[in-house]
Order: C-alpha cells, then sequence, then structure tokens
C-alpha cells in the first residue's frame, strides 16, 4: 500500500516520452523538475510533431487556419499568437504563408517537405532555448534522445543547449546510476527515419552495456519496449497500411523489441524505460527489472510521464502521472 | 500505433494539414460505440416503464410534454458543455478530471465521491431492478397473456424472493465485471448488442401500437382482463376505479405539477453525456465529435420517448393510462404484473411470442445500463489511485487486456454489499436511492462551474481546444457552464421543493455531509501517506504548470 519512503540518498527521477512536437508537453516536462519535485528528466524520444499547419494571411489582413477540424480567424496579432500557440499544443507546426504560397504548398511535395523540416528545427531550438532558461540555474539536467520518428537533423540542435543532454546510444552517470540509452526501434510498417533489424539494436545495446561499471544500479533509458511485455500492445496493421481486423476490431499484437527484452534478461538493470506505443502504458517486471512505458496522450496537452524514486539498488516507489 | 503514410509529406488530418509518416495512438472506441454508451446510461425502454408514466398520477395536470421539452433543452445544453470541456480534456476519469484539474483536486474530489456515490447506489438498484422489474414483472406478463400460471408464479417468485434478488443481481454486476476485466473489444460488442436489442424491441412497440387502433386495444384489454376481473368492460372499470380512488385521470394544466414532472423525467434524460468518463479511450475525443454523439444520444433517447409516450396515449387511452398508472400500487389493480408499456402493448399484440419478445428486449435494458455505469466507477477509482489517492495497485492493469483488474474488484466489492443491503433492507435503501439523482446533481453542477471556469483557469488547454468559439465575446464553453449550473441548481430546488418526489431534506443533507467528510478524510490521509513516501499528493493530482 502506501510503503514508506526510506531515509537514504533517494533519486527522484521524472520520465516522459513521445511529445511529438507539443510545446505545452514539453515545457511541462521542463517544469516537472519544480513541480513534482525530481533531481533529473529524461525524455525517451520522438520529440518532433506530424502536422505542419498553414496559417494563411488573407486579402483584408486577417490569418485563417483549420485547427482541430475548426476554422479559425485571426484578426489582431494577440489573436494570431494565439492560434499558433493552439496549434503547437496540439504537437503541429504553424506555418504563416501567403495564398500564394500555400498553393505552392498544396502541389509542391518537395516544398512541403523543407517546410516541415525548417519548422521542426525552428520548433525544437525553441524548446532547448526553453529549458536552458528554466533548469539554467539548477543542477538538473534533461537526457534527452531521439525517437524512431525523428529525424538525424534534430540531433545538432539537441546538442547546442546546456541543460539538454543529448544521450543517443551513450552511458551518462546519474547520481549513483549509470542511464543507457538508445533511441532506434525495431522495423515498424511506417519505416520512419531511425529503424534498425533486431540483431543490430541487440549489438548496439550490447556494446553500452559493456560500458557498464555496475549493471544492477543501471537505467535503461530505451525508446521501443520490451517484446511481449504487455508495455508493446498495440493495433495489427497489414502491407498497407491498414488496420488487421478479426470479428469486426483491430487485431492486437506486440511489437517491442525481442533484442530489448533479451538485453534487459541478461543485464538486469534497476529500471527500464520505455515509450514508442503511446496506448500500451503500464508498468511490468522483468526479473528484477521495473519495466515503465507512461504512454503518450501529448495531443491531449497533458504530459503522460512517470516518477521514479530510486535507491541506489532498487526501486522505491513509482507513479504514473498525467500532468 | 499506426497512421497511414506513403513516406512523405502529405495532406492529411483536415482542410489545410499537412502530415508525415510516424507511429500514433489508437483509442479504442469508436464514435458508435461512445454514442452507445451515452444512451446506455439512460435506456430509454426504462425511462418509458419506470419513470415518466409515475408523474401521471402523483402530479396530476402536470404537462409531460412541457417536461420533455425543458429536459430536452437541458440535456442539449449538458451535451455542449460537457462536449467542449471535455474535448479539452480528453481524459478517463470524468467529473474527478475536469473540476479537479480546473480548480482544486480536492474540489474534483469531492465532486468524485458525490458522483460515485450515486453510481455505486445505481448499480446495486440496476441489480436489484434487473430482477424486480425487468425479470420478474415481465414474466407474469408472459404469463398473463399466454395463460401460463406457472409463469406468473415463477415471475412473482422472482420479483418478491430476497435470494433470487441477490443472487441474480450479484451474477449481472460480476458478468459485466467481467466483461469489462476482458477490455474494450468484448464490453463494446455486448454493450452494443443489448443496445440493438432494447432499440429493436421499441421498434417493435411501436410498430404493434402504430396498426392497433384504440378501439382495438379496448377490445383486446376487456377480452384479455376479463378472466381475471370477471367484468365485461375492465377497461372503463380500471377508470372508475382510479377515479374512486382519487385519481384526477383527465386534469386541467397544472405548470406547479409540471415542475416536479420535469424532474422525474430528468433523472433518466439528463445522462447521455457519461462518456466522459471514458474519453481518454474514445476515438475523436479531441474534437467536436463527443459533443455531437452526446447531442445526438439525447436527441435519440428523447425523441423515442415523445413518439412513443404519443402513442401510449392515442392507443391506450389517456385517461385509462392515467387510471391504470394511477392505481398499479393499489390493491385494487386487477393484474400481477404492473402496467409497463411492454405488458400493455402484449395485451394489444394478444401474441405469446410477442410478449417474450418484448420480455427479452425489455430486460436487456438493464445490463445496457450495468454496463456504463461499473465502467464510470471503475474509471473513477483508477483515476483516483492513479493520482497518489488510493493505493497503487488500484490503478493496476492487466498485462494482457490492460483492464484494470483491481479497479474492477473494488467496484465489484463495494456494489454487492450495497446490493446485499438492498435486498435485505429495501426500504432503507429505497430511502438513500431516491437521493442519488440529487447527490449527481451536485457534481454535474461543479461539472457546468469547471467549464465556465476553463477559460480562465486553463487558457492553454481552452485555446489548443475545439472549444473556442464566443458568443456575445463569452467563450461558448463557459456560457453553456453557466446555464447548465443554473438549469441544474433549478432542478435541484424542485427536487427539494417538492413533498411527491420523496426527498427527506434532512437525511440528503445528513448523506451530503458523509460524502463530505469522506471525500475529505481520503484526500488528507493520502496526502499524510504520500508525504511520509517523498510525495506531495497535490502534485500529483493537478497539472504540471507550463508557464
Amino acid at each position: 500500500m502506501f510503503r514508506r519512503r526510506q531515509k537514504q540518498d533517494i533519486t527522484r527521477l521524472f520520465y516522459a516520452g513521445d511529445v511529438h512536437g507539443s510545446r505545452i508537453c514539453w515545457k511541462k516536462f521542463v517544469n516537472a523538475a519544480a513541480h513534482y519535485p525530481a533531481d533529473v528528466l529524461v525524455m525517451g524520444g520522438d520529440l518532433t510533431g506530424k502536422a505542419l499547419v498553414p496559417i494563411v494571411r488573407e486579402g483584408d489582413g486577417s490569418y485563417a487556419a483549420r485547427v482541430i477540424g475548426e476554422q479559425r480567424v485571426a484578426r489582431t496579432a494577440e489573436e494570431l499568437d494565439q492560434m499558433q500557440q493552439a496549434i503547437s499544443s496540439n504537437g503541429m507546426y504553424p506555418l504563416i504563408v501567403d495564398q500564394e504560397e500555400a498553393r505552392r504548398l498544396g502541389e509542391d511535395a518537395t516544398r512541403r517537405e523543407e517546410a516541415f523540416e525548417k519548422a521542426l528545427l525552428d520548433e525544437l531550438r525553441l524548446w532547448v532555448r526553453l529549458a536552458d532558461e528554466r533548469l539554467g540555474g539548477s543542477d538538473t539536467r534533461a537526457y534527452v534522445i531521439p525517437g524512431n520518428d525523428d529525424p538525424w537533423s534534430i540531433d545538432e540542435v539537441l546538442a547546442s543547449g546546456t541543460s539538454v543532454v543529448p544521450c543517443d546510444e551513450r552511458v551518462e552517470i546519474v547520481g549513483p546510476h549509470e542511464l543507457v540509452s538508445l533511441g532506434y526501434s525495431n522495423r515498424t510498417p511506417w519505416e520512419t527515419p531511425r529503424e534498425l533489424d533486431e540483431d543490430e539494436i541487440y549489438d548496439r545495446l550490447s556494446r553500452l552495456t559493456e560500458q557498464l561499471e555496475d549493471p544492477e544500479r543501471a537505467i535503461f533509458n530505451i525508446h521501443v519496449p520490451p517484446w511481449e511485455s504487455s508495455l508493446d500492445t498495440a493495433f495489427e496493421v497489414d502491407a498497407d497500411l491498414r488496420y488487421v481486423t478479426k470479428g469486426g476490431h483491430p487485431h492486437e499484437v506486440s511489437t517491442g523489441s525481442k533484442a530489448v527484452r533479451q538485453i534487459i534478461e541478461e543485464t538486469q538493470p534497476l529500471l527500464s524505460l520505455h515509450g514508442h506505443i503511446h496506448e500500451s502504458k503500464g508498468v511490468t517486471k522483468i526479473g528484477r527489472t521495473v519495466a515503465i512505458n507512461p504512454g503518450s496522450d501529448y495531443g491531449s496537452g497533458h504530459l503522460d510521464g512517470c516518477l521514479v524514486h530510486l535507491a541506489p539498488d532498487r526501486v522505491v516507489n513509482h507513479y504514473l502521472v498525467s500532468g | 500505433m499506426a497512421e497511414v503514410g506513403d513516406g512523405s509529406v502529405r495532406q492529411g488530418g483536415g482542410q489545410g494539414t499537412y502530415a508525415r509518416k510516424a507511429t500514433g495512438l489508437v483509442r479504442e472506441v469508436s464514435p458508435f460505440s461512445t454514442f452507445v454508451f451515452n444512451m446506455a446510461g439512460q435506456p430509454t425502454a426504462v425511462l418509458l416503464a419506470t419513470s415518466v408514466f409515475l408523474a401521471l398520477a402523483t402530479f396530476p395536470g402536470g404537462s409531460i410534454w412541457l417536461g420533455f421539452a425543458m429536459a430536452f433543452v437541458g440535456a442539449i445544453l449538458i451535451a455542449i458543455c460537457y462536449g467542449l470541456f471535455t474535448s479539452a480534456m480528453p481524459r478517463s476519469g470524468g467529473d474527478y478530471v475536469l473540476v479537479g484539474r480546473v480548480t482544486h483536486p480536492v474540489i474534483g474530489l469531492i465532486s468524485s465521491f458525490f458522483w460515485t456515490s450515486g453510481v455505486i447506489l445505481s448499480i446495486a438498484f440496476i441489480a436489484l431492478a434487473f430482477v424486480t422489474v425487468g425479470l420478474g414483472p415481465s414474466l407474469t406478463a408472459v404469463g398473463l397473456v399466454s395463460g401460463h400460471d406457472s409463469l406468473v408464479t415463477a415471475g412473482n417468485d422472482l420479483a418478491t424472493s430476497e435470494a433470487w434478488q441477490f443472487g441474480i443481481g450479484t451474477a449481472l454486476i460480476l458478468i459485466s465485471a467481467v466483461l469489462l476485466a476482458g477490455g474494450w473489444r468484448w464490453t463494446t460488442r455486448i454493450m452494443n448488442g443489448f443496445w440493438v436489442l432494447m432499440m429493436l424491441g421499441l421498434a417493435t412497440v411501436f410498430l404493434v401500437l402504430l396498426f392497433k387502433s384504440h378501439d382495438g386495444f379496448v377490445n383486446s384489454f376487456n377480452q384479455f382482463a376479463g378472466s381475471t376481473t370477471g367484468e365485461p368492460d375492465s377497461y372503463n372499470s380500471i377508470i372508475e376505479t382510479a377515479r374512486k380512488e382519487g385519481v384526477d385521470t383527465s386534469p386541467a394544466f397544472s405548470m406547479s405539477n409540471t415542475w416536479p414532472t420535469w424532474a422525474l423525467i430528468c433523472s433518466l434524460t439528463l445522462f447521455g453525456w457519461l462518456s466522459i468518463y471514458i474519453s481518454g479511450e474514445v476515438r475523436r475525443a479531441k474534437d467536436t465529435t463527443q459533443m455531437k454523439v452526446m447531442g445526438l444520444a439525447t436527441l435519440v433517447h428523447i425523441g423515442i420517448a415523445v413518439v412513443l409516450a404519443f402513442l401510449f396515449f392515442e392507443k391506450f387511452g389517456h385517461d385509462f393510462f392515467v387510471a391504470i398508472n394511477g392505481i398499479s400500487e393499489s390493491e385494487n389493480y386487477p393484474f400481477a404484473a404492473p402496467p409497463f408499456y411492454t405488458f400493455l402493448t402484449a395485451i394489444a399484440g394478444g401474441s405469446t411470442l410477442l410478449s417474450w419478445w418484448l420480455l427479452v428486449t425489455f430486460a436487456a435494458a438493464f445490463p445496457l445500463l450495468m454496463i456504463p455505469n461499473i465502467t464510470i466507477a471503475v474509471r473513477t477509482f483508477f483515476a483516483w489511485a492513479l493520482d497518489g489517492l488510493l493505493p497503487s495497485s488500484i490503478a493496476r492493469v492487466s498485462p494482457r487486456t490492460h483492464a484494470p483488474n483491481y479497479a474492477i474488484g473494488l467496484v465489484v466489492v463495494l456494489s454487492v454489499a450495497v446490493l446485499g443491503w438492498a435486498v435485505t433492507n429495501g426500504e432503507g435503501f429505497f430511502d438513500v436511492l431516491v437521493e442519488a439523482v440529487l447527490v449527481q446533481l451536485v457534481a454535474m453542477i461543479l461539472i457546468g462551474i469547471s467549464a465556465l471556469l476553463l477559460p480562465y483557469r486553463r487558457p492553454d488547454a481552452w485555446r489548443a481546444s475545439a472549444t473556442t468559439q464566443r458568443f456575445l465575446g463569452i467563450p461558448v464553453v463557459a456560457l453553456a457552464g453557466g446555464l447548465v449550473a443554473i438549469f441544474l441548481a433549478g432542478l435541484f430546488y424542485v427536487y427539494l421543493h417538492y413533498s411527491g418526489l420523496n426527498i427527506d431534506k434532512g437525511q440528503f443533507l445528513r448523506d451530503s455531509a458523509i460524502i463530505l467528510g469522506a471525500a475529505l478524510l481520503t484526500f488528507f490521509i493520502a496526502r499524510a501517506a504520500r508525504s511520509r513516501q517523498g510525495v506531495d499528493v497535490e502534485k500529483l493530482a493537478a497539472e504540471i504548470p507550463p508557464e
């Protein structure tokens, strides 16, 4: 039940992932350090958004955009700012264009891709600045990895801050713990930027765990959850990216990584943090390892995460939170 | 986890939006199942059998048509308000989340305690009513129509035996809980199936009565009732009996009696919004779909009720219908089955097969009603546990189905305990049960007030939602919230004002104080316990401030 917190060195870690371009979720992630409070912030990948929303400058000086199915018009600078905030909060990128540019975007796929890339990098730069501003005066650091959905171009932006520690494929020291991070996923039907075959994932994780001085105190921050862990249940899709239905309902399958499961079973770290499968929120144990996927509901503006209190050699308690 | 994509940035999501390939969340409950869920919380069959026509004799001259119209206005306002509100915070947990996140976690918990108290009472009542209102009287009605005395006896035994009431009621609770433990896939299938069954039953009633003339019904009734009453014109004899008992069968319109009539109708027409408790699991929860679904559920529910009520008066005859409902609890009432529309329609149809069909389709309304009620209680306990207000184990989910089995177990234990009390101490239970609507009104008013505050207390959530429309410069969600709070406060007043609605004010105040105390006690115990673990429970249960 309500177990008492032992009076010893406790590391308070807050983990979240899959914010997918939601500026409000990123702000909450950074502010979680002061809110709960937490000594360490860990972000488990998939930072970038999925949609670009053109805000069209009309002839009368107003701005129009369609946001979550609602046609909105901004007539003042304040309203335009609020419109942009509303788009950003939903994990989409606002892009102010004139009518001619809106037409070109509609016709030219390359132009859209370039606009998208620029928008997501500009947004990420803003996020890194925000983290520096809010965490700059403290010892708290945000350990951040990209996820399979994130383009390669974001790595340079993540490395540009002082409070954000980009840690993909690295081992970082976090208090008495070592943090092992990997942002790749196993293969998905979407052929996203950062995917690897299972044996390659295993090799990369093995190279990381070989560096561990005390695996029993280690924390894994691996974007993709372990295979058949209950943290990896998603709807099956066919080759045409349509849901496979059985009895009229989408069929659920395990989508996690077998390599990740194997490395957890072999290494038995203290804690293993995952994301990737938004709807498979949960906590489970693999041997002695507490494995957590806090899920994601970034589109609602709520940050699903987990607050974990760690003694050097055990997980004292953990809370799935929706802040 | 999927969204379709062809590897490029493409048009998607809506006009003027470009999406790129990426993985993403899929929510399980479809808009159709959300619609059924919202209708299931107030099955039309139960409204027509138990609520509306009680008012005819109790509040003579009260207009059920005006009552329906006023209830419809309120229900639509609620659909707009709660639908827009939940689209700004599409999470499971209902009033606890909406009220707590906008005002304060303690107020959310207080609201939730009021609401959940009503829900647990309702679960026990549904389980009991499944036997005493659904199966028992229907079986008796089948026996009477088909001339099988054994069925009449069986129906009476079911309706009066405490063992049957507890046994079958408990079985209904357990079966519903097992369904939920299996996840949404089976739950929505079964729920939708029950709903279709109930609707087919209502469609059958509509067709039977549509093609039956009033004179034809009078003849069928006299033919049927003659063997019981021994009179050739039982139809008019029922009317005379009622008049002798003081029932005014054709009273003049009375506005003062329309208010309590409206209140009775509201008890089963204002609840077409219960999907706010599963918003985290329904598809398209972020846009206005849920609001539209709630509005449609309300329209269909009240629309069918009005059409069928009109047919009842036309075909059964106004005076007769008032009379037979007026004496249904009297010793002069000649039949073993209550005068539900199913019984009267079966008489009109004169067919054993029809009476069995109406039994099955009417009884289906009770498990249909059970599913959202148990779901609501489970999601509420789950949300409390997730925020650290209950032991963390209550928030554990099944690795296979992701169902919160501990929360489901807690709901079952509480509900079966209350059912046991209801069966063994019916009078005491019903004294409390009549308060269920009132205590739930407290929570509904708090949701309305929170919606009113949403654009001012959580402007970020409001601006990022599909709720930014304004009317006369006022955010629509705030305007709707204010109107809902006023509407429900008016309903609250009517419940307390009219003695015919059987609310004991003193007991209600005492019970409200107990609920309030229990909520505060729970919060402060949880806060103290979590504090010892180094966690501030108010922070766990609050939004992380983005700025």
